[in-house]
């Protein structure tokens, strides 16, 4: 062993080898801490786009970040949205720019006045305007709050999951949190003068007076997600249903339809816009409803109107398909949207274990057959040799091809075929090495001290040839890692699974690989380190094996 | 001599007929009923005793397997479900289509590999050395299948020099094997398939003439034409060369033999019409006649050739006896 440690040091390509070959034995072992997704997570993108109607008719806008945008506002001609990257944005003129981000947070909500606003989010986030600038505060809650309006000059009401409520009252806040007992979560507040009302979950309409919630009699139990009040009449919209609210009584305009509504927003032509699930967009006006058309069937979450302008924003969830590499994803991603990076990561485990369990079996087979071959000579020799000789007429792939179709595709068809084809190689080796060694004194006089043949075998020979047998094991690893990536690459390896091989299958199958070439260019130079690492460890080895070699 | 060669023989035929029983003895324990493939056309138990009447299936196993032994040698290796047409003259056509793209990536790259190798022996010192080890570790640990997906994505989608794969631009006509390869367009199909194989197995003969030439440098009579002062040209060429070709020779044939079976993927790859790319896609449709008779054609052109080696080295070396 200490003659194998002075020739790595010495040989400095196989320092490196080990090293290589360690470093990706870590990544297999470390596989879930390296790898930034799950390897058969689909990726999900999503955009925050904006429309703006123009006769009776939704256009698209403009895009504003990647992600989903959570409400819209005006001010005075000026548009503010909110998205779930905790951003808020300021539309000028035709574009939008980043005003204020957190960064621990999504954002819900938006309401603004001009010299006061409030924005609120998940996890009791709060950003307050004051004059000039965004300022983050945190609530007395983990509550995600829902909802905020504005009311007077510097008061808001917050509303949020749980029947979170608070009223901020120029910088100081007082909890009204969870006065009905009931676990709502309040969805939506909206104000006009001296009414304020709420909707939430369950069909929860209530009036909020002075420090007090008045719950209202239920006309459903469908979640309410949106409320909009103008000129004293009120719509309020959610999980299918909307109602009115004029003279103050509620009634139920329409219930029990599919479509999902989030949001409700007055022109000054009192008509209520009413948004919702892909792509719906209704116009409500003295008890008509009328469907709008629009440019793409987004879902849409929240409306704004102002005048006679009004936006609406929207999102859709899209596979982030066939991406090239990024920070985010270091190798890009596949046709169906998957990270390869961590498909290559995890990909380290099967491709590993098959080649190392397959080499280990290999070794195993081949030495015990070499071994019993070289010693016994004669006829066992010539029947061993024999089929060793049959087994070197198999072609190595077609013979895969027709186990995996025979029997299911699998990691243990994978390494059948591996083993089954590649011992021979193993017992001709070790079998040459034994011919010489059973010549030598030691073993003729341990037959003459009456050892047995399998004494004589295991005890005398076997260690003299074990520098031979661990040669050929690292061989062997390497070409079963090369063996399992062709084999798998052809469609001989389990299809759920991933490994080197699989992962350029699926490249080549799905025919995508003609445009993503980082999907091909991963896997192939995983393959190429661990089987370059192992050779080059091999080559030391070879040295203390045949010393004829050294200084070569 | 006479009799060694009788004797390997024998041991070919031995061989033949074990691998064509395990095929045997393989498909009927993996596919215990072989009418699976016709329940897709909706089989009434009438119509299955016909057609196991047909194929034979209705026979005791030992039957069977005669009919099977004996269609084969017959070269009637069965109909294959994909072609509609009998499997033997599809094999022998695949056959010469990797045969033409092979045997001259293989030809090329020993009549280069020999000499590069025994200039890199006779030129030996630290940079060469670097040189081969690193030609070594790249030959040994980069799959030729990634190898020629990457080959195909720089020259044929990125560059767009030549196409992507195939061997002919379809549709075409040819009357004959040879007037579908006499042709401008062929050679264009032809160029990177053959350009990429040729440099991959370069390395094999140049490395094993490198090593030889390096054993045979060192030996007696060497130094002693270096001590009649014959020139080191002469020297390398015609004294140590000549005798560091035999193992070049046997590694040639044994090639030869591996290509016919051991390309699948790199003809995958390519869209190569050949034998391996056959079998991975009669995998595909489950075309068990031509997988077969594919497999065993295979077999049996490494059964020959390996006999080939083996007579080709007692005859080109005479230290060596069979006896």
């Amino acid at each position: 062993m200490s003659e194998l440690t002075d020739i790595i040091k010495q040989d400095k390509l196989a320092l490196v080898g080990l090293t290589i070959l360690i470093l990706i034995i870590l990544i297999a072992t470390f596989a879930p801490f390296i790898a930034l997704y799950d390897p058969d997570e689909v990726i999900i993108g999503e955009e925050g786009i904006v429309f703006k109607l123009e006769n009776s008719y939704w256009r698209l806008h403009s895009l504003i970040s990647e992600y989903r945008l959570n409400d819209i506002t005006f001010l005075h001609g000026k548009a503010f949205a909110v998205g779930r990257d905790g951003g808020i944005y300021l539309l000028g003129g035709d574009s939008w720019k980043c005003i204020y981000k957190v960064d621990d947070a999504e954002l819900n909500a938006i309401s603004i006045t001009e010299d006061f606003g409030i924005a609120v989010g998940t996890n009791g986030t709060v950003l307050e305007y004051k004059g000039t600038s965004w300022r983050h505060i945190k609530l007395p809650t983990n509550a995600d709050l829902y909802d905020v309006t504005i009311i007077g000059s510097s008061q808001a009401l917050i509303v949020g999951a749980g029947e979170t409520l608070f009223l901020f009252d120029d910088g100081r806040w007082i909890n009204l949190s969870k006065q009905l007992q009931a676990n709502y979560d309040f969805y939506a507040v909206s104000s006009e003068d001296n009414l304020v009302i709420i909707v939430g979950s369950s069909g929860l309409i209530a009036r909020y007076e002075v420090g007090k919630v008045v719950k209202e009699p239920a006309l459903t139990n469908q979640d309410l997600f949106g409320i909009a009040i103008y000129q004293g009449s009120a719509v309020a919209v959610g999980n299918g249903v909307i109602l009115k609210y004029a003279e103050g009584k509620w009634t139920l305009l329409r219930g029990g339809i599919v479509d999902i509504f989030y949001d409700v927003s007055f022109t000054k032509d009192g008509i209520a816009l009413i948004v919702g699930h892909n792509g719906v967009v209704l116009s409500l006006k003295d008890n008509v409803i009328k469907e709008l058309n629009i440019e793409r069937r987004l879902h849409l979450t929240a409306v704004a109107a102002e005048g006679t302008v009004a936006l609406a924003v929207g999102t859709r969830p899209y596979v982030k398909a066939l991406l090239p590499p990024s920070w985010r994803h270091l190798l890009g991603t596949d046709h169906i949207g998957r990270d390869i990076f961590s498909q290559a990561i995890y990909g380290s485990r099967v491709s590993l274990f098959v080649a190392f369990v397959a080499a280990i079996i290999v070794t195993g087979v081949g030495t015990l057959v070499g071994l019993i071959a070289g010693y016994k000579r004669g006829m066992t020799d010539d029947f061993l040799m024999r089929i060793v000789d049959i087994m070197y007429s198999i072609p190595f792939e077609p013979f895969a091809i027709i186990l995996a179709m025979l029997f299911f595709p699998s990691i243990w068809t994978l390494i059948a075929a591996i083993t089954l084809l590649t011992w021979r190689t193993t017992a001709r080796i070790i079998r040459s090495q034994v011919l010489s060694l059973s010549q030598r004194p030691f073993v003729k006089s341990a037959k003459v001290a009456g050892a047995s043949d399998a004494r004589i075998m295991f005890v005398h020979i076997l260690p003299n040839a074990l520098p031979l047998v661990l040669l050929d094991l690292t061989i062997t690893i390497a070409w079963a890692i090369l063996a399992e990536a062709a084999l798998s690459f052809l469609g001989v390896g389990p299809p759920g699974e991933h490994s080197w091989g699989l992962i350029l299958n699926r490249a080549r199958v799905s025919g995508a690989w003609r445009i993503a070439w980082w999907w091909i260019l991963a896997p192939g130079i995983f393959i190429m380190l661990t089987a370059s690492s192992i050779f080059l460890i091999s080559r030391a080895l070879e040295v203390i094996v045949n010393p004829r070699l050294r200084g070569r | 001599m006479k009799k060694f060669i009788v004797r390997r023989l024998i041991h070919m035929i031995i061989t033949f007929f074990t691998i064509l029983t395990m095929l045997f003895l393989l498909f009927r324990l993996g596919l215990p009923d072989p009418m699976i493939i016709y329940i897709r056309e909706g089989l009434g138990p009438e119509e299955r005793a016909i057609l196991m009447r047909r194929f034979g299936l209705d026979k005791p196993l030992h039957e069977q397997y005669f009919l099977y032994v004996v269609n084969f040698l017959t070269g009637e290796m069965g109909i294959s479900f994909y072609y509609k047409s009998s499997v033997f003259p599809i094999v022998i056509e695949k056959f010469l289509n990797t045969l033409i793209l092979m045997l001259p990536a293989l030809v090329t790259a020993y009549t280069l590999g020999g000499p590069i190798g025994a200039f890199l022996a006779w030129r030996r010192g630290r940079k060469f050395e670097k040189v081969t080890t690193i030609l070594a570790v790249i030959n040994y640990s980069a799959p030729l299948f990634w190898i020629s997906l990457i080959a195909i994505f720089i020259f044929a989608i990125w560059l767009r020099w030549v196409p992507a794969g195939g061997m002919r631009t379809m549709p075409y006509e040819a009357a004959n094997f040879f007037e579908k390869v006499m042709n401008l367009d062929f050679v264009h199909h032809f160029i990177l398939p053959f350009s990429v194989l040729s440099l991959s197995y370069l390395a094999i003969p140049m490395l094993l003439m490198r090593n030889t030439m390096l054993e045979v440098l060192g030996s007696d009579f060497i130094e002693l034409a270096r001590a009649k002062g014959l020139n080191e040209r002469v020297i390398l060429y015609r004294h140590a060369a000549r005798n560091a070709m035999l193992p070049l020779i046997t590694q040639f044939a044994i090639s030869t033999g591996l290509i016919v079976g051991g390309a699948v993927a790199v003809e995958v790859v390519f869209s190569w019409p050949g034998l391996g790319r056959e079998i991975s896609t009669a995998l595909k449709y489950l075309d068990y006649p031509l997988i077969q008779g594919t497999f065993m054609f295979m077999a049996l052109m490494i059964m020959i050739l390996n006999f080939i080696v083996d007579v080709l080295y007692s005859y080109l070396d005479p230290r060596i006896s069979y006896e």
